[in-house]
């Protein structure tokens, strides 16, 4: 069973992803939506 | 506007026809959510270039982003009100009161709350607590419009509206936190929305992915032909050159309100159909992206300008 500690993880790594993405698409200028999108997908494959 | 009423007619029409089983309620619901510019991407792209292209594709984003977002809200109040089988024009009959009550009570929920925070704010000031305020008076706006029976979503696009129209001392401040707060949201549902995407190589030549990407293509070119159709009946000759309507046209982003709308969709109600409609909301995200990426890439060969200028990070 996941417990709160477990969730805190979650949105933690989701958001330290969501920054170090945002900051790859403002140097390679390529939108950050798209580039969000494509790691969430990532993670399925 | 001219836009948005045109692709709501003939793109709902055409995602009815070309969908087979889908409700007129859903084909329309699909046609609204896909008229909203993304005001974060467009501006994002534009930062620090003046020219009339960019400043009509900016104030475009922010004046049809509201209209994109409640309306296909306001149809998903409707579906949840009328089964998915009988008669549907009868049932949406039935509905009309409960919606315009809807209606009503988002906004004077609203206005309410909006009016309470304009008369603390021009009084009371605190650099931590005021910000906090506008984000706690959004959600107390919206579970107080739901409970009473209105739309949540209008509530607070009402007051978003009545606060960015009244004057505040220190409103740039308080708008400077919400930028950060809407970032940090912007990187939750972007990422949970690409979790969602199920990208299956075994199967994406099968029939069905195959014809998925036909119909999505399909109606993704017709929504650019509506556009571009749009775009020529708004401006005469005169306005803008015959490249920079085509940039406008190609220039239709889609963002975080299309995002919201299609998670809300897939989580709130059980529809025949609507599955398809979240693939399709989807499918559009992401060509519109693609194509406005690779059109503001190569802007200068539509206005002469280059859109995206290298950002430097800060040390």
């Amino acid at each position: 069973m996941a417990t709160p500690l477990t969730y805190l993880a979650y949105v933690g790594i989701i958001l330290l992803v969501g920054l170090i993405t945002m900051i790859i698409s403002k140097k390679i200028k390529v939108p950050n939506f798209l580039l969000l999108i494509a790691v969430g997908a990532v993670n399925y494959l | 506007m001219i836009f948005l009423i045109i692709n709501m007619i003939v793109l709902s029409a055409l995602t009815f026809f070309i969908v087979r089983g889908i409700s007129p309620l859903l084909a329309i619901l699909f046609a609204a959510a896909m008229s909203g510019t993304s005001p974060s991407a467009v501006t994002i792209a534009f930062k620090g270039v003046k020219t009339k292209v960019f400043q009509f594709l900016e104030v475009e984003s922010i004046l049809n982003t509201p209209l994109a977002v409640l309306i296909p809200f306001l149809v998903l109040d409707l579906l949840r009100g009328i089964p998915s089988e009988g008669y549907v024009l009868a049932q949406l009959g039935a509905q009309i009161v409960p919606f315009l009550q809807q209606f009503i009570t988002g906004i004077g929920v609203g206005i309410l709350i909006g009016l309470i925070i304009f008369k603390v704010f021009s009084r009371i000031y605190h650099p931590t607590l005021s910000p906090l305020t506008i984000i706690t008076a959004a959600l107390i706006t919206y579970v107080a419009a739901e409970q009473l029976g209105g739309n949540g979503v209008l509530a607070v696009t009402t007051l978003g509206l009545f606060f960015g129209n009244v004057y505040l001392k220190h409103k740039m401040k308080i708008k400077e936190f919400s930028e950060i707060f809407s970032t940090f949201l912007e990187i939750l549902v972007f990422i949970l929305i690409g979790f969602i995407i199920q990208v299956d190589l075994k199967n994406i030549f099968s029939p069905e992915v195959i014809s998925f990407f036909i119909i999505s293509a399909t109606l993704f070119v017709a929504f650019l032909g509506v556009r571009l159709f749009s775009v020529i009946i708004s401006f005469g000759r005169k306005q803008f050159t015959a490249g920079e309507k085509l940039y406008i046209t190609l220039n239709v982003p889609k963002g975080i309100a299309v995002a919201v709308v299609a998670l809300t969709l897939i989580t709130s109600i059980v529809y025949p159909g609507i599955e398809y409609v979240f693939d399709l909301m989807l499918a559009f995200l992401v060509y519109s992206i693609v194509l406005s990426a690779i059109v503001t890439r190569f802007s200068k060969k539509f206005i002469r300008v280059e859109a995206m200028k290298p950002e430097k990070l800060k040390p």
